[in-house]
């Protein structure tokens, strides 16, 4: 999606019609717009969202979301009907061009309906046509879903780094890079619509034995369906406890009183974390030690007693061969010692050589000797290295589960004096969680037991498809049914390893690329963005210590994500994925206040980045965030390819207002205009 | 894509068939045409021999 132009016809502030063309070039991709606070930044993003999903996706900062009609219109109006507010967005996706246009009349506003949505696409002849589902068309060119994350305030988006947000990044994760497309088709396959459509098919035409058992496997496959649920809602709810633990945890932080022993929980719990994930990794090396060279260490009394065996044979003069059989054979040939005595059959010389040959080798047997003593003492080599090995590990192992009971320990101690603190408030937010914590465990217990059904649940299904498949229909139409029923069970399954291959992939890939940036834009080299499995951001040191993050890290962290997930998003639609045209797309990240709280150096370092976010960015700013480096900082970066200012219109200024301007690029640009009503004008800056 | 491409190719073509199908609704609350169009997808490729 590259943004063409938006025009706005009496919508809010910006009476008459007024447009902007966006910068779309690759090298100067970001289009600016000053403006100061008040004069309708927030109302040119709400457009955005307007024109593309309608009222429901304006921003909770927009006030009067029901008022969209430009006052004086609304004044002037002599017919409901025909006063309306208008919003037009041209842009590209892919190689569509798509004009999207809302309009709302005063009759419809008066009544709060929606609006009327209108969508054209660009044909291949060049011709703009109705799509034949215009809401669809739009809600799959710009998913609801994600639209916040591309049309947003930077003094609102540190959200997305927060604890709460975490369902929404997950949602816009997924629906950007395509796997909530594969999730949906798995859910519409597994319908009772489309399989269960075709499992009726196929029990109606199958004969009755095989009809039962078909039954059978259905009734297996909705066990596994309804304990795989139990599963996934009992770790909702230890997710949920987890969360309102850590809710806990920051108001214990904030409580001065017992801020310290909080602050040392959280770093024992994190170790102990550590320590257990570390157990669990030294206990799955051992299995893997004793798996791959157990035979080594199990074997030793064996490896021994063919070394004394061996030395017996080489004591015995057995071993290697002392003679060789084609030696002895050459003078049985010949009938010809080397002692020159004849060999002749029968002779008692020649009965003497030949009895020589039960005890020679031939040049086989001596080089497998030498083999077997290489073998045996690879094999003792070995062994002793699997020893040391396995010692290291248990030694380890050992000594890591020591250190976690100890954590542990202290981490009672901190639990039983924060239980018996005077002060009520901590008292009661610690029952609240120790209750949590148990009810976590209870979870975990739950979900043990639904995991030790699922390995036999699995084995009937496998059973039950086998003597389905073993049974041939006579019927044609049972044979077909038979097939389209495998077909789809193919599809589904094929669709959940791509699911779950492309999720394991994702996180690291994410997080890679929030690194590129993240560190430089707070100017602090040894920080590190972490995504964890539910999707939720931290920030750590290169040490592995936890920063605690203020509202401009949050917000500096939000904007490299969102920055993030739009690269991923583009690299999606290049690389050839099974998503390829499908998934991923370029987007545009279009903010109204980009820089928030942050300082000004992290502005400075903020701005820096900026274009780097996505192949176009539109940045609407003040001039309090943009004096003090930020200007400079973009002149150096080139890539500025538009410039717009606001300029707001009243009936009569006083005092400083009246002569207030703001400086872009040396041009002095009046902020207030005196004029016959109130209204904001869009300006380009040349 | 090394999973898909290991599929048996009917199955890839369907499953191809499915997500281009899916794309276009997903966003959309209502789900029946997209029911009826996958019914017809699989149809389309696995008709009687």
């Amino acid at each position: 999606m590259i943004l063409e132009k938006l025009t706005l016809e009496n919508f809010r502030q910006f009476y008459g019609r007024q447009e902007i063309v966006f910068s779309g070039y690759k090298d100067r991709n970001v289009t600016v717009i000053h403006a100061e606070n008040g004069f309708g930044k927030t109302t040119l993003l709400n457009a955005f969202l307007w024109v593309l999903h309608g009222s429901k996706f304006l921003t909770g900062d927009f006030e009067q979301k029901e008022r969209l009609i430009n006052e004086k219109a609304v004044r002037d109006a002599t017919n409901p009907n025909a006063t309306v507010a208008k919003v037009e967005l041209i842009f590209t996706s892919g190689d569509k061009k798509v004009v999207v246009t809302r309009t709302i009349s005063l009759a419809q506003q008066n009544v709060n309906d929606e609006g009327d949505l209108s969508v054209r696409v660009k044909n291949p002849l060049g011709q703009f046509t109705q799509p034949a589902n215009e809401l669809q068309e739009i809600r799959s060119l710009v998913p609801p879903g994600i639209a916040n994350f591309l049309f947003f305030n930077g003094e609102n988006i540190d959200k997305y780094a927060t604890e709460g947000a975490s369902d929404s990044v997950s949602a816009a994760i997924r629906n950007m890079m395509g796997l909530e497309l594969i999730q949906r088709t798995i859910d519409d396959l597994e319908h009772q619509n489309v399989r269960g459509k075709f499992v009726k098919e196929l029990s109606d035409n199958a004969s009755e034995e095989k009809s039962g058992l078909i039954r059978q496997r259905e009734e297996a496959l909705a066990n596994r369906k309804s304990t795989l649920e139990q599963i996934a809602k009992a770790q909702g709810e230890i997710t949920a406890c987890e969360k309102e633990i850590r809710v806990i945890n920051d108001k214990l932080e904030a409580n001065l009183s017992v801020a310290n022993m909080q602050k040392q929980r959280t770093e024992l719990e994190s170790q102990a974390k550590a320590l257990r994930e570390k157990i669990e990794g030294l206990t799955e090396s051992l299995a893997k030690l004793i798996n791959e060279d157990g035979y080594s260490i199990v074997g030793s009394s064996l490896i021994a007693t063919s070394r004394q065996m061996m030395d017996q044979w080489r004591k015995d003069g057995q071993i290697p061969a002392q003679v060789l059989d084609t030696f002895l054979n050459d003078l049985l040939k010949a009938e010809k010692c080397i002692c020159q005595r004849d060999l002749q059959p029968g002779s008692p010389h020649r009965h003497a050589v030949e009895s020589l040959l039960q005890f020679a080798g031939d040049q086989l047997f001596n080089t497998a000797v030498g083999a077997l003593d290489q073998s045996i003492g690879h094999l003792d080599a070995s062994s002793d290295k699997a020893r040391a090995k396995l010692k290291e590990i248990r030694t380890q192992r050992a000594e890591s589960m020591t250190t976690l009971k100890r954590t542990n320990e202290q981490i009672e101690e901190i639990r039983q004096a924060l239980g018996n603190q005077n002060d009520n408030s901590v008292r009661e937010l610690e029952d609240r969680r120790n209750n949590l914590n148990i009810s976590r465990d209870e979870y975990l217990v739950q979900i043990g037991k639904f995991r030790e059904r699922l390995p036999l649940i699995e084995k009937t299904i496998a059973e039950l498809q086998a003597e389905i498949e073993a049974l041939t229909d006579d019927e044609e139409a049972a044979r077909t049914a038979q097939r389209q029923v495998k077909v789809i069970d193919d599809c589904i399954e094929l669709l959940k390893q791509i699911l779950t291959a492309e999720t394991a992939e994702l996180i690291p890939a994410l997080e890679a690329e929030i690194n590129k940036h993240f560190a430089q834009s707070i100017n602090q080299v040894n920080y590190l963005a972490k995504i964890d499995d539910n999707f939720r951001i931290n920030v750590v040191k290169s040490s592995g210590e936890v920063v605690a993050r203020n509202q401009a890290l949050r917000q500096a962290l939000s904007l490299c994500f969102i920055g993030s997930l739009i690269e991923l998003s583009r690299r999606r639609a290049e690389v050839p994925t099974i998503l390829q045209g499908l998934a991923g797309t370029v987007y545009p990240v279009v903010m109204d206040s980009p820089f928030g709280a942050m300082d000004t150096e992290t502005r400075k370092a903020t701005a820096r980045i900026m274009p780097e976010l996505a192949n176009q960015v539109v940045a609407m700013i003040s001039s309090s965030q943009y004096e003090g480096g930020v200007d400079e900082v973009f002149k150096q970066t080139h890539k500025i390819g538009k410039r717009y200012y606001l300029r707001y219109h009243n009936t009569q200024f006083t005092g400083e207002r009246a002569s207030r301007s703001m400086t872009i690029d040396g041009q002095n640009l009046q902020l207030f205009k005196e004029d016959t009503f109130e209204h904001t004008q869009i300006i380009e800056i040349s | 894509m090394q999973i898909f491409l290991k599929a048996d190719p009917v199955v890839q073509k369907v499953v191809r068939e499915c997500l281009k199908e899916e794309r276009q609704v997903m966003n959309m609350i209502r789900r029946d045409s997209i029911h009826v169009n996958l019914v017809n997808i699989i149809k389309a490729h696995t008709k009687a021999k």
